[in-house]
């Protein structure tokens, strides 16, 4: 079997795949609605687009699959499997990419496709970074770590968005491009780690 | 005990939680004293914790919580478990346990840095502590709901999505604020100054259900997995509480306008009053930190209109009782304010007000705006206090009544604030 294919599979890309497609034509049905922001106790006027959000749970999908059955097996392969890990991070990035883009053809802005895909890279690189740091299973805990406060807390009573809360911030923002950047490539860049203790006795 | 120490060693809930108290510790010892809503205010720093607790801390111990639940599917020794001596609920409590005491350990340290921002503020140490109590048996009814659907559902993606889900569930109660459901699910998220005290009937009535029905929750998987040891008739007690407790809180009912968990503070027996001159400021006793700010406000009204007649010189922080016709209420959004704001909400609150129904009146001179406009802003500029710009026409109008001789000034200030009152036409400006 082509290795590509066989990787892809063992990390169950196929359903991952699927799921956020289904999330990305969800997106583009929804593609005019506006999310208003919540804040503690100030009647913040604020709203980001619901396909600014959207990337959240891609990256919470998506990063399922950053888990390996066989993480012990693939460990002590006679292949490096650094490249492999870290090309596929670029797939992934570039499928989420791809599909925070998908709501276009729905009617999305440009300037909203472009801070989808913004956030899209920022929170695949959390995923990354959540993923060598507490174990391949909790990909999730920083995106939905940083996306509760961001959501709660990250509009200041002036009605901007305070300065941590990078993906609420407009297209144009140069603070919140840098931001994702940066996190995808820390997550890109992280040296492997032997299998973690939780990872080796999954099944 | 020993089981419940491995276990909070083992569960990854240690780690969520210490990452969620890097963030709220974090939160509320980088929040700005001058611009905060909460700290100085007791109830305020309170609920604040509570409500971090709840929705941030909460969301993501409940996603933990499920993903340790699902460990022995994933790891294939859920046949092992099953055969334990111990029950399926005791495993589930075991494991809320091990969750719930990590986000304790997380809440009474963000209670910690609240408490203490505060006490450097407030000039009384009043800790309120009824809604973090309701605040750590929501976040116990978060984690059982967890660990239930980590049981019951061990997919890779149950933990994610129970944290979604609870974000999901207090984003629509924050757009829902009359629905009664919402006081089963409680993240207070209200504004507590030193007007409103706890409901603490209520909230401990809050916490009873969130704990019983945690309880009961956690027997669920037993039940539904027919468990070889089944949790028996003993899971009646925290169901029959649950129950009980869910339905007081669904059946009270707060009157209208006025919030669900906290009621009207009685009236302080001496308010915290200052006085300058002719005019008076009094202050929550709570608030006594304010005085400096209040007199230093006191001081510059009786410059710009404490000698006037028609002005109002007794000013009372919103809740306190007024005291006849020449008291007007002060309105105080903070705990912590500088002179300015104070002085600036003084000067709002000396001019009488219009009688109910009563259409504002236009003068020519003030290019289509309400007289009383000019009547505060002449007030503001004597204050040295800065005034809207209202246009070039209305501008030139409070330049010739400024530029009037005092006396003149005086007569027409003290005649236009009487009109306002009374809602007559204020007089035409001095020439």
């Amino acid at each position: 079997m082509n290795p590509v294919l066989a990787f892809a599979r063992s990390r169950n890309l196929p359903r991952a795949v699927a799921g956020a497609l289904v999330l990305a034509l969800a997106t583009g049905v929804f593609a005019g609605t506006r999310v208003e922001i919540p804040d503690f106790r100030y009647l913040v006027d604020y709203g980001i687009p619901v396909a600014a959000v959207a990337p959240v749970a891609h990256a919470v999908v998506l990063g399922t699959t950053l888990h390996s059955p066989m993480a012990d097996l693939e460990h002590t392969a006679a292949q490096p499997m650094a490249l492999f890990r870290r090309l596929h991070l670029l797939a992934l990035t570039l499928l989420a990419a791809a599909l925070s883009a998908l709501p276009m053809l729905f009617g999305l802005p440009a300037d909203v496709a472009a801070a989808s895909v913004r956030n899209a890279v920022g929170y695949l690189g959390l995923a990354g970074i959540s993923a060598r740091f507490f174990g391949s299973g909790l990909a999730w805990l920083l995106p939905l770590g940083t996306f509760g406060p961001t959501l709660l807390l990250g509009v200041a009573p002036d009605n901007t968005p305070e300065w941590w809360a990078w993906s609420i911030h407009a297209p144009s923002a140069a603070g919140a491009l840098t931001t994702a950047a940066l996190l995808w490539l820390v997550a890109f860049l992280l040296p492997t780690s032997p299998p973690r203790a939780d990872d080796r006795a999954e099944a | 005990m020993k089981v419940l120490l491995t276990e909070m060693r083992r569960g990854e809930a240690g780690k969520v939680a210490l990452l969620s108290g890097v963030a709220g510790v974090w939160y509320l010892l980088s929040a700005d004293a001058a611009t905060s809503d909460w700290i100085g205010w007791w109830n305020q720093a309170s609920i604040k914790v509570q409500v971090f607790g709840v929705i941030v801390m909460g969301s993501l111990m409940s996603a933990a919580a499920a993903w340790t639940a699902g460990r022995a599917r994933r790891t294939r020794a859920d046949a092992w478990s099953d055969t334990t001596p111990r029950g399926g609920w005791a495993q589930a409590v075991l494991l809320w346990a091990a969750a719930w005491l990590w986000s304790l350990l997380v809440y009474v340290a963000m209670a910690a840095a609240a408490f203490q921002r505060t006490a450097a503020v407030s000039e009384v140490t009043a800790p309120v502590w009824s809604p973090l109590v309701l605040g750590a048996a929501m976040t116990g009814l978060q984690i059982a709901a967890g660990v239930c659907a980590g049981t019951l559902l061990p997919s890779r993606i149950t933990a994610p999505a129970m944290g979604v889900l609870w974000y999901l569930v207090f984003v629509l109660f924050a757009f829902l604020p009359g629905v009664s459901l919402a006081r089963l699910f409680p993240a207070i998220d209200e504004h507590w100054d030193t007007t409103f005290q706890p409901h603490t009937g209520r909230l401990l009535m809050g916490a009873l259900w969130c704990g019983a029905a945690a309880l009961a929750l956690l027997a669920l998987p037993a039940l539904v997995r027919r468990a070889s040891l089944s949790p028996g008739p003993l899971v009646a007690v925290p169901t029959v509480l649950a129950v009980a407790a869910g339905g007081a809180l669904l059946t009270f009912r707060a009157p209208v306008s006025e919030p669900f968990w906290a009621v009207r503070a009685e009236q302080p027996a001496e308010p915290a009053c200052v006085t300058e001159g002719r005019v008076r400021a009094c202050l929550w006793p709570d608030n006594r930190h304010l005085l400096p700010q209040a007199r230093e406000a006191a001081r510059a009204v009786d410059r710009a209109v404490g000698p006037l007649p028609g002005f109002r010189h007794d000013f009372r922080q919103t809740g306190l009782r007024l005291v006849g016709p020449d008291s007007a209420e002060l309105p105080v959004y903070q705990p912590v304010l500088d002179s300015g704001t104070m002085t600036e909400a003084m000067l709002s609150a000396t001019l009488p007000s219009r009688p109910e129904g009563c259409a504002p009146h236009v003068l020519p001179e003030t290019d289509g705006f309400p007289d009383a406009f000019l009547v505060e802003a002449v007030v503001n500029s004597r204050a040295k206090r800065p005034t809207p710009y209202y246009g070039d026409r209305f501008a030139k109008a409070l330049e010739r009544v400024l530029a009037a001789p005092a006396a003149d000034q005086d007569r027409w200030l003290s005649t236009a604030a009487g009109a306002v009152g009374a809602c007559r036409p204020v007089p035409v400006p001095p020439r």
